[in-house]
């Protein structure tokens, strides 16, 4: 019998503060180091800038893999959205639970920001997904 | 009778991964369990800056002995010094009109102090100084809208030759 499988979330992606430019831009945040960086017109100002932390916790040496759900699209609440393009894992999507049967998984992404993106605060969710092999 | 020993030794790899793009997941079976985690980021409205009026030494006659105007930063009133006199009320300090995020800081950065070149001609007139109407580091009020005013030391020579002068300086604003 294989113990039951649970994933916990327990920081979210933070990508930070950013200042629109006249162009669009991207802001990406690397899963491993927890950093954000920016191309084109989008510029990085401080804030909170995070991967999201996960934990799975399952039986001792089994494998999980580790999957997504839709990419987010982030909204202010007023009509203005920006799309995620993509989630990254830091590390392999095949995940060994070891004899502590715990994985931690840190997920980092890319977002796009658009020319003279409207100000103000934007958010989403995502899912993640593991399953014993 | 011996009692034989082995040991066996396990080996652990670790095998480290490079980062992965996460793939769409299909939800298959009752072994898949799932988070939701929040993404979050704020985008703060850059910076810009308008001028709305020029510095403005007004109307001046010049004398036998040196002297120079002042025009106060704040309220744009000209005094003066030594041989000069004015008159009129066409003096102004310069004002800009500024737009960014609320309640951030931003620091603003002052040109030289120009020196003014007379129209057709060559004679000119150094500012020996340009004021700006407080500290270099603010806080944008919480409106996101905010107005700099400056002003500055003109040197008169004696003499001065008549004429309109005029010189350019800059104002920049950005976040530290």
């Amino acid at each position: 019998m294989i113990q039951p499988l649970t994933l916990i979330n327990f920081t979210p992606l933070n990508f930070g503060k950013i200042i629109a430019g006249t162009t669009a831009g991207t802001v990406t945040v690397d899963p491993v180091a927890g950093t954000a960086s920016a191309t084109g017109g989008a510029t990085l100002a401080g804030g909170t800038v995070n991967a999201a932390y996960f934990e799975s916790y399952g039986g001792p040496l089994q494998t999980l893999t580790v999957n997504r759900g839709p990419l987010p699209v982030l909204s202010d609440g007023a009509g203005h959205t920006m799309a995620v393009s993509g989630l990254t894992l830091d590390g392999a999507t095949t995940r060994f639970l070891g004899t502590a049967g715990l994985v931690k998984l840190n997920v980092g992404g890319t977002l796009n920001v658009g020319a003279n993106q409207a100000a103000g605060n934007y958010t989403a969710t995502f899912l993640i997904y593991v399953t014993y092999q | 009778m011996g009692i034989l020993q082995r040991t066996t030794y396990m080996r652990v790899v670790t095998i480290i991964g490079v980062a992965a793009a996460l793939a769409l997941g299909v939800s298959a079976n009752a072994a898949t369990r799932t988070a939701t985690a929040n993404v979050r980021i704020a985008i703060i409205a850059p910076l810009s800056i308008t001028k709305t009026n020029d510095l403005a030494f007004g109307n001046i006659v010049p004398g036998a002995t040196a002297g120079t105007v002042t025009i106060n930063q704040a309220t744009g009133a000209a005094t003066k010094t030594g041989g000069v006199t004015l008159f009129g009320t066409a003096n102004h300090a310069a004002s800009f009109n500024i737009t960014g995020s609320g309640r951030h800081n931003y620091v603003i950065t002052v040109s030289a102090a120009p020196t003014l070149t007379r129209a057709g001609g060559t004679q000119t007139m150094k500012m020996t100084a340009l004021r700006l109407n407080g500290a270099t580091t603010r806080t944008m009020a919480a409106s996101g809208t905010a107005t700099l005013t400056l002003g500055g030391t003109l040197a008169v020579a004696a003499n001065q030759v008549a004429g309109t002068y005029s010189g350019t300086f800059t104002v920049s604003v950005a976040y530290p």
